[in-house]
């Protein structure tokens, strides 16, 4: 069986735009301090990392996800480190914003008019690219199997034994065959089961409170 | 019956695998609720497994058969006139 799951995510997309952000003010002691090269260095590191990093977890994702501890770990660390890398090429990527509009701003009208527009494109490129790379590689990392927190939502509203004896096995099959339907590919089948298991969990959720209005209602009833 | 069979045939077995082995003669909504009550008439035991360390995810519950189990199914066998076979 081949599981990939409680892996590491990659930084977010509000991390990122945070992190460019921060470059962006970084990049105005860059220039005011007249530190242009240490900026160029960082970039030439930051994107060589990153992309050691990819081709390390690309190697290690062809054998993997084979499902034991070890490979797993070693993906978790490549998922780790080329996060850090992501995170610092967001920063970096802001600091050089920066600098590209005072170099711009400072420069004689004929830059400003050819090159503002430029740098806007650029600007937006830049802030798609960092949601839209943030969005589409969290896919490929499962964080936390389906259905944890409505199980434990379940645990807590269903009473035990129905939750111990028939919900919670239930679920854990379900979670397993989802895992088993994501390793083969089969996304559909995935999100057909995640639809399976919540249709499931509401259905025992309405029988345990129409059961239990029913018993509320049986003292009223005999009564009469 | 068929889980009886099943459980015989296969020894220790999740729900899943039961619905799958059954050849579609189970359904995942109500294998649970048949396993719970067959638990509680004595002919099936069940135990937690919990997921592999560093997995994640919910305990899985193990079922296998009990003496009085197989007895019931001898038994049924017995009278009826096709026996119950665990794997179709």
């Amino acid at each position: 069986m081949t599981i990939t799951r409680n892996l590491p995510q990659y930084p977010s997309a509000r991390r990122r735009l945070a992190l460019a952000l921060a470059g962006l003010s970084a990049g105005f002691a860059v220039v005011v301090l007249d530190r242009t090269s240490l900026l160029v260095l960082s970039m030439v590191a930051v994107n060589f990392a990153q992309m050691v990093a990819i081709v390390v977890e690309r190697g290690l994702l062809k054998p993997a996800p084979a499902g034991d501890a070890a490979s797993h770990e070693r993906l978790a660390w490549a998922i780790r480190v080329r996060g850090l890398a992501l995170s610092g090429n967001a920063f970096v990527l802001g600091a050089s914003l920066t600098w590209v509009y005072w170099i711009i701003l400072s420069g004689p009208l004929w830059m400003r008019i050819v090159g503002l527009p430029l740098a806007f494109v650029n600007t937006r490129v830049l802030i798609v690219y960092l949601i839209r790379d943030a969005i589409e590689e969290r896919r490929s990392a499962i964080a936390h199997p389906p259905m944890c927190r409505a199980a434990r939502l379940l645990r807590w509203l269903l009473p035990a034994r129905l939750y111990v004896k028939c919900v919670e096995p239930m679920l854990a099959d379900l979670q397993v065959d989802y895992f088993e339907a994501i390793a083969r590919g089969q996304n559909g089948r995935a999100a057909w089961l995640i639809l399976l298991a919540y249709t499931v969990a509401l259905h025992q959720l309405v029988l345990v409170m129409v059961g239990g209005c029913v018993r509320a209602l049986v003292p009223w009833i005999d009564r009469d | 019956m068929v889980v009886l069979a099943l459980l015989r045939d296969g020894g220790e077995m999740y729900g899943l695998e039961l619905v799958k082995e059954s050849k579609r003669r189970l359904t995942r909504g109500g294998v649970y609720v048949l396993l719970d009550r067959l638990e509680d008439k004595g002919f099936v035991t069940s135990r937690r497994r919990p997921a592999p360390e560093g997995e994640g995810g919910l305990p899985r519950r193990l079922y296998s058969l009990t003496g009085l189990g197989e007895r019931a199914l001898s038994a049924a066998n017995l009278i009826s006139p096709a026996p119950v076979r665990g794997r179709a």
